[in-house]
């Protein structure tokens, strides 16, 4: 058999005499050597781009000094002060998901420094250290968290990191809700009317959000859940555990505008309790969704009922475009 | 034994036989050894590419430094402030506080002696003397770090130190009379 690959291919280099029996093995095994250096390199490039592109230095060292220098400032203010930290998000294509896993960080409040290690701390034991200049009545609540949420806060003479908890945070988080302003869409949202009551309040909102412009939501999955509730005052349900910190901060943000417009009515922002568990419409729309998803149930008393539903509708509108700004 | 007569060139791969003898084996490392050191210098040029683009370096040294400075300007480090209700009074150096031991108590870093160093230097203007001023007094945070760093600003480089010079006008009270002078706040941070 004689292999002929072109005028200057395997020919001219392989005579026919070579190209016997022990020439078309000498072809194989060179190919075979050269398929598995080209594969050998490939690893090799492949490793070193991963491993540059996992490297958590530099989001170590940008961490630690980010923080140390917010901490700095927190010592010099005389009153209180709470920044509410987020950790970078990752893209989540494919690519990056098998390129680059989620980091995961340990971040430490010391005495005098903010220290950031990998999470597992096999990977990378040495931790970056930033310091800070404490003042002389601050007592430092040292503490160490995993967490990509963050609250630095100096209340009093008490400096102190705290992971982000729904139910304990005086405001409303600066969390964002999405990663990327890429791909948005025009947002896709759901007003349920749960009672007959609230057919109108709910017709109300709805025609307040379609106006323009139009807000965009990458994983345009909300839904606004209206009910109604005789003798009993203004209750928002945020969604659990899932969605909790996104949904929570929908309903903090609601509830802000809700204190702002009617300061003399009472409210409160509470994790959902099952409480519309018997409701057949609340379970027909829950069944045909995704079982995180991303919901807000306003129980609403006589006194939203029988207000101005165009004044109540544009709170609402607010509160939902100041969280997706 | 057979033996092959062909001038060797570069593209020449040998055959089984060939590679068995100890010339052949020698005649394909230096057949091949250009290939293999081109592969070599691409391999490096392409790493060396990949790092020189990969930005790793955060110089927050200006930011320190103004930090630093709000820090003394704004907090009761130097700054007059009122014993009852603690409220700091901006812009108003208090004597009785300049000097080295309150900057070192108000503002500590630790174990992080040689993060930043200060001098404070506060002037007085004469205005009967064109740019004359009258030297007051003087405090140091972290005095001794300072006088380390200090001779390492001229050259540049990871091992040398930067410093920021910064002017702000005050009023300074002392022994219960304000007078108006000029705080020069000199900050030193080591390059690396």
């Amino acid at each position: 058999m004689v292999y002929v690959v072109g005028k200057r291919g395997l020919s001219s280099k392989y005579s026919r005499r070579r190209l016997g029996k022990r020439g078309n093995e000498d072809v194989l095994t060179f190919w075979i050597w050269e398929l598995l250096v080209v594969g050998m390199i490939f690893i090799v490039i492949l490793l070193a781009i991963r491993s540059i592109v996992t490297s958590n230095g530099y989001w170590k060292k940008y961490y630690s000094m980010d923080m140390a220098l917010i901490a700095d400032l927190e010592n010099t203010n005389q009153g209180d002060f709470t920044v509410n930290y987020q950790l970078k998000g990752q893209a989540q294509s494919f690519l990056m998901k098998v390129m680059a896993p989620p980091r995961l960080f340990e971040i430490a409040l010391k005495y005098d420094s903010i220290e950031v290690s990998d999470a597992d701390k096999q990977e990378n034991q040495y931790p970056t250290i930033f310091p800070y200049s404490k003042h002389k009545t601050i007592n430092v609540n040292a503490n160490s968290l995993i967490s990509d949420f963050l609250v630095l806060s100096k209340t009093g003479s008490a400096l102190s990191l705290e992971d982000y908890h729904v139910g304990t945070l005086s405001k409303c988080a600066s969390l964002q809700p999405f990663d990327s302003h890429k791909d948005m869409t025009t947002l896709g949202y759901d007003i349920v009317s749960i009672n007959d009551e609230t057919n109108n309040m709910a017709a109300s909102v709805d025609n307040i959000l379609k106006n323009r412009p139009p807000l965009l939501d990458p994983a345009n999955d909300l839904a606004i859940i209206l009910s109604y509730e005789p003798n009993s005052y203004f209750t928002i349900f945020y969604s659990t555990p899932d969605n909790e910190p996104r949904s929570h901060k929908l309903g903090c943000l609601i509830g802000t505008h809700y204190a702002r417009s009617f300061p003399d009515n009472s409210y409160d922002v509470l994790p959902y309790d099952g409480s519309l568990s018997s409701s057949m419409i609340f379970n027909n729309y829950k069944n045909g969704k995704s079982a995180d998803q991303f919901f807000i149930i306003l129980k609403l008393s006589d006194k939203e009922i029988s207000m101005d539903q165009n004044d109540f509708a544009m709170l609402i509108q607010d509160a939902v475009r100041e969280y997706y700004r | 034994m057979m033996t092959d007569k062909r001038p060797i060139k570069m593209s020449d791969h040998k055959s089984h036989k060939e590679l068995k003898k100890k010339k052949g084996q020698a005649d394909y490392l230096i057949s091949n050894s250009f290939r293999i050191a081109f592969m070599v210098v691409a391999l490096i040029a392409f790493f060396l590419m990949i790092n020189f683009y990969v930005s790793t370096k955060i110089d927050v040294q200006n930011l320190q430094a103004q930090a630093l400075l709000n820090r003394i300007l704004y907090s009761d480090a130097v700054m007059y402030s009122n014993p009852q209700t603690a409220r700091v009074y901006v812009g108003i150096v208090d004597m009785a506080k300049f000097n080295d031991a309150s900057l070192d108590a108000s503002i500590s870093y630790g174990n992080f002696t040689r993060h930043v160093s200060a001098k404070l230097k506060l002037l007085k203007k004469l205005p009967e003397i064109p740019g004359g001023d009258l030297f007051i007094a003087d405090a140091y945070l972290n005095r001794h770090e300072f006088e380390i760093q200090k001779p390492r600003l001229s050259p540049s480089g990871k091992g040398a130190a930067t410093m920021y010079i910064t002017k702000y006008p005050v009023t300074y009270l002392k022994d219960g009379i304000y007078d108006y002078g000029t705080l020069v706040v000199e900050i030193i941070i080591p390059n690396s």
